[in-house]
Order: C-alpha cells, then sequence, then structure tokens
C-alpha cells in the first residue's frame, strides 16, 4: 500500500485517488482503496481519473460509508496477500481467524444503519460495483425478512401493495401451506 | 424506499433469502407485483437455486478417536476363547485347527493372561480435527485435557452444528467441539429415567434434543452461560396420547430425526411415521412405509429441504433407510 512507508513520496501521491460526491465533497483514497470499485478500477486502468472521480449518483453521507468500508476490506485484503506467500498451517489459520473474525465484527457494526441508509448503500455498491458490500447489504435485507407477514415487509420498506385483493387471495390459495 | 431499486437489485435481494425455511420466499413474493413477477420468473428459480447450492459450507470436520490407557487389554479381553471363542483365530497361539471347534476351547490348556482384563468398557479419547475451507489445510488437532472417555461407540450419524461448535452424542452425554477455540468439552445429560433414544437438535439459541419417554416427547435445550458451564432447560413436554392415534401408541414410539429450521420432530411409531412441530404440536401423518418382508420399522429418518421458490410448488421431503 501507499501509506506503507516507502521513501518514494511521488509513488504515493501518485497512488492517491480523488472521490467527488454528487454534493461536491472531495475524498482522496489510496488506489488499493478505490479499486474495490470495479467502476473505479476500469476508469484508473482507462487513465480518466485526473482531476477526481465525479460520483454523482451518491451523496458525500453514504460515499464517506462506502470508503470507510474499502479501507477496512482493502487492508484485509492486503494482509491477506503477504500472509498467505508464507503460511504455515497453523500460524496461517491463526492469522486467518483473527482476520475474518474482525471483519465480520467490522461489517456488522458497519450494518447498523437505518433502513433508508442500508438502501442508499444498496444503490452506491451497484453504481460503483463493489461485489463484497452489495453481498453484504442484500444479504442484511434479506434477513430481515425472517418471521415478516408479507403486511409487516411492506410496511418496514413502504411497499405500496398494487396487487388486486383477487390477485392476491389467488396467490394465497395457491400457496396455502406458505401461511398456515 | 424499496421503489429506488431497480429490478435487478430486488432480486438480488430476493436471492439471498434463507432457502431452509421455505415461507419467507412465498411471503416476500406477496408484497406486490415487482416481487412477485420477480419471484416467478424461472430465471430467477434456476438463480436461486445455484445461488444457494453453491455456497459452501464455512469448514468441516473430522474425528479420529485414539485409544488410551488400557487398550491392550480389552483387545485382549475381548479375543479371550473363554469370553468369545469365536474370536479366537485371530490370537496366534491358539493352533487353527482348534479355533474351528469353538466348543472345545473350554478345555485347550491356554496360556494364562499376564494380567486379569480389566474392568472398564471400551475406552477412547476423543480428538477432533476441523478442517479449514479456504486454507486448504487441517487445523490442528484437538484434544482433550483431562481426556474425554466414550463408553460404546459415538452415534456419527447425528452430529448437529449449532453456532460455531459441533455437538453429538457419546455416551453417556454430548461430544462438543468448538471449532473457533478447536477445543472439546463434554456435556452431561440431564438424568432422564427410561429415555431409550434421542436425536439432537438445533434451537434458536444453541443446541438441545428430543426424545421419548413412555408416551410422552420431551424437548431439552441447552443454555449456555459461558465457556466452562450451562444448564439444561426443558423446553416442552407433549403428551403423545392426546395428538397421536390410539394405535400408534400400542408400542413405544422412536424418535427418528429432527429437521432443522423447521422443528419438525419425526416419529415412528405402530402407526406408521408421524411429524409434530417442536413448538405448535401439530401433527402430520407421513405414512406407513412396509418393506418386502412385511415389516414397517424404519430406523433412520434424513430430513432435506429442496429449494423452493413460488409457482415451482415443491415441499420439503424425507427419505429414510430400513
Amino acid at each position: 500500500m501507499a501509506s506503507a512507508g516507502s521513501g518514494d513520496e511521488k509513488a504515493a501521491a501518485a497512488a492517491m485517488i480523488t472521490l467527488i460526491s454528487s454534493d461536491n465533497e472531495k475524498f482522496e483514497v489510496t488506489e488499493a482503496t478505490a479499486t474495490l470499485s470495479q467502476t473505479i478500477r476500469h476508469m484508473i486502468e482507462d487513465g480518466c481519473t485526473d482531476g477526481g472521480v465525479p460520483l454523482p449518483n451518491v451523496t458525500s453521507k453514504i460515499l464517506a460509508r462506502v470508503i470507510e468500508y474499502c479501507k477496512k476490506h482493502a487492508t484485509a485484503a492486503a494482509g491477506e496477500e503477504g500472509s498467505s506467500s508464507s503460511f504455515s498451517d497453523a500460524a496461517f489459520l491463526e492469522v486467518d481467524r483473527a482476520f475474518l473474525e474482525e471483519l465480520e465484527e467490522f461489517d456488522d457494526a458497519f450494518l447498523e444503519v437505518d433502513r433508508a441508509t442500508l438502501f442508499d448503500l444498496i444503490l452506491a455498491a451497484n453504481y460503483l460495483d463493489i461485489k463484497g458490500l452489495l453481498n453484504l447489504t442484500c444479504q442484511k435485507v434479506a434477513d430481515s425478512v425472517k418471521g415478516k407477514t408479507p403486511e409487516q415487509i411492506r410496511e418496514m420498506y413502504n411497499i405500496v401493495n398494487d396487487l388486486t385483493p383477487e390477485e392476491e387471495a389467488e396467490i394465497r390459495r395457491e400457496t396455502q401451506w406458505a401461511f398456515e | 424506499m424499496a421503489e429506488a431499486l431497480v429490478d435487478k437489485l430486488v432480486e438480488e435481494i430476493l436471492l439471498r433469502i434463507a432457502p431452509d425455511d421455505p415461507t419467507r420466499l412465498f411471503r416476500a413474493a406477496l408484497v406486490c407485483r415487482r416481487w412477485h413477477r420477480l419471484a416467478c420468473d424461472p430465471g430467477f428459480r434456476r438463480r436461486f437455486r445455484e445461488f444457494h447450492r453453491r455456497r459452501p459450507s464455512a469448514s468441516h470436520a473430522r474425528l479420529h478417536l485414539q485409544p488410551q490407557g488400557p487398550w491392550q487389554h480389552l483387545r485382549r479381553r475381548a479375543f479371550h476363547p473363554l469370553l468369545d471363542p469365536t474370536q479366537c483365530p485371530l490370537h496366534p497361539r491358539i493352533p487353527r485347527r482348534a479355533s474351528r471347534q469353538p466348543h472345545q476351547l473350554a478345555r485347550a490348556r491356554l496360556p494364562p493372561w499376564p494380567r486379569p482384563p480389566p474392568q472398564v468398557p471400551l475406552r477412547h479419547h476423543g480428538r477432533v480435527g476441523s478442517h479449514h475451507g479456504r486454507a486448504g489445510a487441517w487445523s490442528e488437532v484437538a484434544s482433550a485435557k483431562p481426556p474425554i472417555h466414550i463408553y460404546g461407540s459415538l452415534r456419527f450419524h447425528q452430529p448437529v452444528l449449532a453456532g460455531t461448535a459441533l455437538y453429538m452424542f457419546k455416551s453417556p452425554g454430548i461430544l462438543k467441539y468448538d471449532l473457533i477455540a478447536q477445543k472439546m468439552s463434554e456435556i452431561h445429560l440431564p438424568r432422564i429415567i427410561g429415555m431409550r433414544n434421542a436425536v439432537l437438535m438445533t434451537t434458536e439459541d444453541g443446541m438441545g434434543f428430543t426424545g421419548v419417554v413412555g408416551s410422552t416427547l420431551y424437548l431439552w435445550s441447552w443454555e449456555s452461560a459461558s465457556d466452562k458451564g450451562g444448564r439444561w432447560a426443558q423446553t416442552k413436554v407433549i403428551e403423545l396420547e392426546k395428538i397421536l392415534p390410539a394405535d400408534a401408541l400400542l408400542t413405544s414410539p422412536h424418535v427418528l430425526g429432527f429437521a432443522d429450521g423447521l422443528g419438525l420432530v419425526f416419529l415412528w411409531t405402530n402407526a406408521g411415521l408421524f411429524t409434530i412441530d417442536g413448538k405448535s404440536e401439530q401433527v402430520r401423518k407421513l405414512g406407513k412405509l412396509t418393506d418386502a418382508h412385511g415389516s414397517s420399522r424404519i430406523y433412520n429418518v434424513v430430513p432435506y429441504t429442496s429449494f423452493c421458490t413460488p409457482i415451482s410448488r415443491g415441499v420439503w421431503s424425507w427419505c429414510s433407510s430400513y
């Protein structure tokens, strides 16, 4: 990583990317962090990141959270590469387990957000093409329907029921066993 | 809020709905017209199956048992001609000719055993190793200190994974192997007189077991207070006389299995196979199977869930072995 303390100031500076949110706030991130997003990775590869990367679909509030996620997971990815080159059974497993546990704790804490933010994070993860974040956030929503009736799901996520009573009755009749 | 998501993202969410309880996806499909359309799409059904089939289990464990202590003596006891003449051919010091006539062995003058066979039953020192999925290497072998004694055999066919620990019946008690800490420990069973068979089950908080005494079905759950200890709590007592037909209880029923996620207990009775919902006590008869010899006895049941998506009306199924 650029911050690894190499004396090469130029290389470190070159590896920084500026992300610009929809409300014009600028975020400086390392390339390693930014390239967790496939969208940004492609932009870097195409050499069109000079002067910053405008992200008109992402607000500064959400972008800050996304960067927080990417920083953590980029560190983990770097650590993984470092240890896998010299792993020997038990020692590797020990390091690996500690990593995974820490990441899991981070992810759990990261998902402690209100539902509107969660949906914004899904949209941002999709737009920026960050697979891990999309998986994490979608799984959180999927898990939240556990033990909920259709009415409760609609209420949770402000979804308007546009099924006619006849259609609803028909579906319920076909799948009666699921509602017993 | 959810309206802002394009179809692809709603689908990503629906894909991740856990398949172990099929009612979840069916309920989600009733939320609105769009969710119903997406969940009923044949492409979605295929992806749903693929998504959940592909997900690997985090790790798997293997168990070695290493005999400790008086193993040598036990072997000798097992081969002792007076105890088990049929085992004699294995003894190098007994002529083969003699071994073919077991009734003569009592008279054959065999050299005395150096020491009398110990009075302890078979004793093992359990060792469990877990396989770490990512690293592709086996973890260190864990052994329990002090050793956990196993009298008889482990019942390998019904281990359960609850939280981060693997549990299996041993005789007596339950062997717990913590996959993260890689530590083994022993959980003593509550004193229940007359329980002939029981199966382990997962509960909302962890692990438990269910078994029948006479005509009463008991469900127990283990409430672990700390790493070291915990206590058993009787979570349900179901009087089978009230819910099963009278002919089912002519002989004592047997608990054969437990379907995780659904909380169903599989019970073999004289009148056939039943499932009982551990919470609502709802009973369903699965029928009576008879083999070629006219026996309807079932010894084992393997519950499994097929991938259930709206439109493709699958239901969970079971298979059994005679």
